[in-house]
């Protein structure tokens, strides 16, 4: 599927701060939410929920471990929506 | 009861104001002004407490995920902790939330709505657990660190009783050693339908509906601090019971008559000992005359003080007899009782006959209050003042 | 504190995906029998899994066809049957009863949830509530469902509604331990129901927190639960009263524990310091050693942080003992039946204590090492059991444990 990939990282961002609630400077691209940011588990869940319904892609338990830094959410999504076919 | 129980906090959300003698004194000065609100062409009249902000009491951060509801029952469940003059950042072990529930209808609504249009694979799994009615306590001892022990009754406005004795049961088991007992009101768009639909806005003027919450901290008096605590009142008895007879819409005063003399015996009183009588007077006809009926089974021609504080608080279900007790305690310090009237029950027929205006009293010492909800479930409650 | 205080068991009613009644209940839990099938209710192809415990072969009619179902939701119907069942298997005809001293107290999640649902939907759909019912409408709200059971047989004693999840049945067992302690009523049914909840569905599974096919309590595979529905209803009695009456006694409710984990709205602290706690309370109320606790029913939700947590919490409360005590969970049969789960769990404990014979925990292939005590895999076990446990560890933090004892 065609996209704008940096309108995708803005969305991604805001979309992870306001589920989170941390400052815009504390979310360092390659801290793990979970051990570095104190994202609880549910907060997660709740990423990758709004992630699926945002980009109606489809996440599965077994990738949630690579939402876990904002760089590997981001390559995440990007692989699913290059997976996804064109919607006329 | 095997100890004594005392109120030592007050969380107030109301329109009357967040602070108790605020609150009681604008009571006093004012009339609240219910404003109409049309929803679907249907026209409710309501106080909603419009310029609220939680964020004021909760803070800005982690309470995202609350609903109205959840704002509204935490905030007082903060400004009761903040009246207790206890620091409880000790005391979480011991202590307990007991959590009066009526239906969450705005999160079943909105969790499935999102369900239906959104579809199920997309819906928030975050707002799965408000659908629950035990999830506001749950995030009340989280937010606390309280670890004693968390109940939810789901009874509507007949629900205080029964947490009473919940936490009174978990106090004389030495579980826990403080208890904080509350519940929120939240007038949702889809709960007023749904008021509208059960009948019960046919009277629109006099079918007054109040946004409102309250938490209560009840203590035993070993733990209370002198010149510290503040004591309201004193829970001299209650009594819980069921009415298989009202969900058939029959009138019975036996049920309701049998409870009360209980919570007389119980604190060692007579009908002649209590002062004023604040009875649920709601638009149900079926509970309202049975309540009618019991007292004045019980006072035949004695006169008796009656209070409706429906009159100028509103219905507010499941915050009714905290209302009742927020105004009998400040009743207790000023001997001024709002909307009253005393009245002998042998010379008319239902309370909606009486004129109700401000009167001072001498003496009161005892408070009997009664609460029937629309399927029969029942409780009294005599409280007293703390100084007796 | 005499004996003739004590609070005992003496009547059962069960409606479970594996059996409507007690008879029929246990023979097929000791079997390892399970009904766990695709749901036929409502389509589930939008969610990640399309398993469920429903009960698909009740119908209400055979029991009480007096019932016109509109007045009715049918979590108050399931109750009403369930305790019609409870009473009968206790000798009680309800009509010799005094009706002003029993009571009525149900645990349920989400309390009229097929109610709630056509109540919602309508409003989504229609945007008024103009060709609803308005006896739907009343049915929705979680009181009517112990006023209807409490009314149906004409009981005006005492009746409550307890909203606290997963672990209502618990409290509603504790609630009436704690009535009849203080010689309130005379006959208490409690109990929990939960009809299959399409909500509760939709939100486990988007918890990530639902198993494909089979339940697997504490197996190294575990994927999560299997949301179903069910009844069960006791009947509780002071000791004295059961021997008024000769009546059968299961076993004496001996004591509980209650705490509140106060850390996550959905999860258990990870220590389990609220679930050990739990049992610790109940032991200690109890008045029981670790070492003679016989049999533990566990909360055994299937899901990885449940079973593993569980798990820790019995080991800090029974040290090297937790290895000898026989642990199953019935879950694994029945799936999670939410608020009905503690109080059927409780029915099924107390069965385990008149046959000394403990269910399997079935489904369970692979140990898992951080899972490594005896959960009676897959057969049932002979074993006298005197003395017995139940877990219940619900959302919000509300923990609750019951002891049971045989009486002699």
């Amino acid at each position: 599927m065609v996209y704008d990939q940096e309108k995708v990282k803005e969305e991604l961002i805001d979309l992870i701060l306001q589920i989170t609630e941390l400052d815009k400077d504390e979310l360092h691209p390659d801290s793990s939410f979970v051990k570095d940011l104190g994202v609880d588990s549910l907060a997660a869940l709740e990423i990758l929920a709004a992630l699926e319904k945002r980009y109606k892609i489809k996440i599965v338990e077994e990738e949630l471990a690579k939402l876990d830094t904002l760089n590997s959410a981001l390559s995440l999504v990007y692989k699913k929506l290059d997976e996804k076919p064109e919607v006329n | 009861m095997k100890y004594n129980y005392y109120i030592t906090g007050l969380g107030i959300l109301s329109a009357y104001g967040f602070d108790h003698d605020i609150f009681y004194k604008n009571i006093l000065n004012n009339h609240l002004t219910f404003k109409e609100k049309t929803v679907n062409d249907e026209i409710f009249k309501v106080n909603q407490l419009d310029n609220f902000d939680p964020a004021l009491i909760l803070g800005e951060k982690g309470i995202r995920l609350y609903n109205t509801e959840a704002k509204l029952a935490i905030s007082a469940f903060e400004l009761a902790i903040n009246d207790s003059n206890k620091n409880f950042s000790e005391l979480g072990d011991d202590t307990g939330i007991f959590y009066q529930a009526i239906l969450p209808v705005k999160s079943n609504y909105d969790f499935n709505y999102d369900r239906i249009y959104e579809g199920g694979a997309y819906v928030n799994p975050a707002q799965f657990p408000l659908i629950l009615p035990n999830s506001i306590p749950g995030y009340a001892a989280i937010r606390k660190g309280f670890k004693g022990i968390n109940n939810t009754i789901c009874l509507g406005e007949a629900s205080l009783g029964y947490c009473l004795e919940s936490a009174i049961d978990e106090m004389n088991n030495q579980s826990i050693k403080y208890a904080f007992i509350g519940a929120a009101n939240d007038l949702c768009d889809e709960f007023l339908l749904i008021l509208s639909k059960l009948g019960k806005t046919n009277n629109v003027n006099s079918y007054l509906l109040s946004e409102n919450a309250g938490f209560i901290l009840l203590e035993k008096d070993d733990t209370i601090i002198k010149n510290q605590s503040k004591v309201y009142c004193k829970i001299a008895s209650f009594d819980n019971g069921f009415d298989s007879n009202i969900l058939n819409g029959k009138v019975n005063h036996i049920i309701i008559q049998k409870i009360i003399n209980k919570v007389l015996n119980d604190a060692n009183l007579t009908i002649d000992d209590i002062d004023l009588i604040i009875p649920d007077i709601s638009e149900n006809e079926t509970t309202r005359k049975s309540i009618f009926l019991g007292l004045k089974n019980l006072l035949s021609s004695k006169e008796s003080y009656i209070c409706n504080t429906k009159k100028f608080i509103g219905e507010s279900f499941t915050v009714s007899q905290l209302n009742n007790i927020f105004v009998a305690s400040g009743i207790f310090k000023d001997k001024i009782i709002p909307a009253s009237s005393i009245i002998n029950f042998n010379k008319i027929n239902d309370f909606n006959e009486i004129n109700y205006t401000t009167n001072s009293i001498n003496k009161i010492n005892n408070i009997l209050m009664i609460t029937m909800n629309c399927f029969g479930h029942i409780n009294a409650i005599i409280i007293q003042r703390p100084d007796l | 504190m005499s004996d003739e205080n004590k609070i005992v068991i003496t009547g059962l009613g069960l409606i479970t995906s594996i059996g409507i009644g007690k008879n029929e209940f246990w023979n097929n839990l000791i079997k390892g029998q399970t009904n766990i099938s695709p749901v036929s209710a409502y389509d589930t192809s939008e969610y990640d899994t399309h398993y469920g415990g429903e009960i698909k072969n009740f119908d209400y009619k055979n029991y009480i066809p007096e019932i016109k179902d509109k007045s009715y939701g049918l979590a108050s119907i399931m109750g009403i049957v369930a305790a019609k069942f409870a009473l009968y298997d206790a000798g009680l005809s309800y009509d010799k009863i005094n009706k002003n001293r029993i009571g009525v107290i149900v645990g349920s999640t989400g309390g009229e949830s097929k109610s709630i649902e056509i109540v919602c939907t309508h409003l989504a759909e229609q945007n008024n509530f103009t060709k609803l019912d308005k006896n739907i409408i009343k049915s929705a709200s979680p009181s009517s469902v112990s006023a209807n059971i409490s009314s149906y047989f004409n009981f005006s004693g005492y009746a409550n509604t307890i909203g606290t999840a997963c672990s209502a049945g618990n409290y509603a067992i504790i609630n009436a331990f704690n009535r009849l302690k203080k010689n309130e009523e005379d006959i208490i049914i409690a109990g929990g129901v939960d009809v299959f909840s399409i909500f509760a569905y939709a939100g486990f599974s988007r918890l990530k927190s639902t198993a494909p096919e089979k339940c697997r309590p504490f197996d190294k595979n575990r994927k999560g639960i299997i949301v179903a529905e069910g009844a069960g209803f006791l009947i509780l009695e002071t000791l004295e009263h059961a021997l008024k009456r000769n009546a059968y006694i299961y076993a004496e409710v001996a004591g509980y524990g209650l705490t509140c984990d106060a850390f996550h709205i959905t999860g258990s602290d990870e220590e389990g310091l609220g679930a050990s706690k739990s049992m610790k309370k109940c032991m200690e109320m109890s008045k029981i050693k670790i070492d003679e606790v016989d049999y533990i029913s566990a909360h055994g939700t299937g899901t990885q942080r449940n079973d593993k947590i569980e798990t820790l919490a019995i080991k800090k409360v029974f040290g090297d003992y937790a290895y000898k005590i026989p642990i199953s969970s019935i879950k694994s049969m029945l799936g999670h039946s939410m608020g009905a789960a503690s109080s059927i769990e409780a029915a099924a404990t107390c069965l385990v204590l008149k046959n000394n014979i403990i269910p399997p925990t079935i489904n369970y292939e692979e140990k898992d090492p951080e899972c490594d005590l005896d959960y009676v895999p897959n057969t049932m076990r002979k074993k006298n059991v005197n003395i017995a446990i139940s877990n219940s560890f619900a959302f919000g933090g509300n923990n609750a444990t019951i002891c049971l004892k045989k009486l002699n």
